[in-house]
């Protein structure tokens, strides 16, 4: 008897969530403020022992994901990001212990070599995390949104690479019925550069345009490519934040536009 | 039958001609370096015709600047400005920065400007319709007939 109300109190511990387990504030709710990632095809290799994943840690190492959304809850709405295939050599990420359960139960077939290191594949694949990080990641087909872009009213801005020291995606803001997001990044460079609003179109293009601080408010990022060096999704509230960042092609619908400075080489401002 | 409509096909076409003739073929000005603060720019019409509009606060000119295509050239050794409106066909600039640019909508123009602080352009090219400035001091002008 003692055992069974011994072992039902370590389940009732193992069952809370991460931060209430910390002794985080009541008040807040696991599900509701984490952020959901929804994998059409999951490859990976555990690399976390038994105790850290019965405390919601996940690592995994050479993991492959195939169709993914990921709906992060911040501000005024939701920040989206749909990729067709990422591939990451190593990522942590952070789950209550209910949805480590949810996942074993799951897949139980795939529990021991999952325990024994080996590579396993998932389909259809919904968590609930808390926070993230991964390295080295190369996302093919990445697109990042909180509404759908308005041609008549965003401002389009396009060039054939990007690069970015660091980038900090804060919140998602709703202005005159608009959702966009919040992005500031460092040391950006952009390589034949073309930036067009809308009628009276006005275009300015450049070979090269460099900005040491950038605040944007995007409606949408597309880029056929896009390798990070690092990325992270922090514990509420939930930021996205990546380093050394490159983007091929990115197109990018904005509803206003900061620069701290910006250098700009062959320039050419008219109207379009 | 077919001298009128050939008739009118010709008026047509001269007032069409009238029409596109009322607005001079814009002039290229060349300007080697110029540092501006307030820059404001926006896409407008000028008579019928889609320009670019370039107000700055304040400009300078160490390098001069030259105006050509004229039935004279006009050239400067040094020329600093303020309250400058160019209305140009376009602007092109080899190098430049520009502190604290802002892409935003203005609810008054009811369009988009680019709005900078300040900043510099270099080898800075503009067939211009029109140049208004406020207060003009330059050195060295010269007014050569070509």
């Amino acid at each position: 008897m003692r055992t069974l109300l011994a072992l039902s109190l370590v389940l009732l511990l193992l069952s809370l969530p991460p931060v209430a387990a910390r002794g985080g504030s009541g008040t807040r709710s696991c599900g509701g403020n984490s952020f959901t990632l929804r994998i059409g095809v999951l490859t990976m290799t555990n690399a976390s022992g038994l105790f850290e994943m019965l405390f919601g840690i996940i690592k995994s190492k050479d993991v492959t994901m195939e169709n993914l959304v990921m709906e992060i809850p911040q501000g005024d709405g939701t920040l989206r990001i749909e990729v067709g295939h990422v591939t990451t050599p190593y990522a942590v990420m952070k789950v209550s212990t209910l949805q480590v359960l949810g996942l074993a139960i799951t897949h139980l077939s795939d529990l021991i070599p999952l325990l024994l290191g080996k590579s396993v594949t998932w389909t259809n694949v919904t968590i609930v995390a808390n926070s993230m990080q991964a390295q080295n990641l190369l996302l093919l087909d990445q697109l990042m949104c909180a509404g759908s872009p308005d041609g008549s009213r965003d401002v389009y801005i396009g060039a054939d690479g990007m690069t970015v020291s660091s980038l900090s995606v804060e919140k998602v803001v709703k202005e005159n019925n608009r959702l966009s997001f919040s992005a500031v990044s460092g040391g950006m460079v952009m390589e034949n550069f073309l930036q067009r609003t809308p009628p009276p179109c006005m275009c300015i293009t450049a070979s090269k345009a460099s900005s040491p601080e950038t605040e944007l408010r995007a409606v949408s990022i597309f880029s056929p490519r896009v390798w990070m060096a690092s990325m992270q999704i922090t514990d509420r509230p939930h930021k996205v934040r990546a380093g050394g960042v490159e983007l091929s092609s990115p197109e990018i619908w904005a509803t206003y536009l900061d620069l701290s400075s910006l250098e700009l080489e062959n320039m050419r401002v008219f109207p379009c | 039958m077919l001298k009128r409509l050939l008739l009118l096909a010709a008026f047509f076409l001269f007032v069409g001609g009238v029409m596109a003739q009322t607005i001079p073929s814009p002039v290229p000005l060349r300007v080697p370096l110029l540092f501006f603060e307030n820059l404001e720019q926006y896409a407008d019409n000028y008579g019928g015709v889609s320009v670019l509009v370039t107000n700055l606060g304040w400009m300078k000119c160490p390098g001069g600047q030259l105006l050509e295509g004229l039935p004279f050239l006009l050239q400067m050794d040094y020329a600093e400005g303020t309250g400058v409106q160019m209305t140009a066909e376009n602007v092109e600039s080899q190098a430049g920065e520009m502190e604290n640019l802002r892409m935003e909508w203005d609810p008054v123009k009811q369009r988009w400007v680019i709005r900078a602080d300040g900043g510099w352009m270099e080898n800075v090219y503009a067939p211009v319709y029109m140049v208004v400035l406020g207060t003009l001091r330059y050195e060295n002008l010269r007014v050569v007939l070509s």
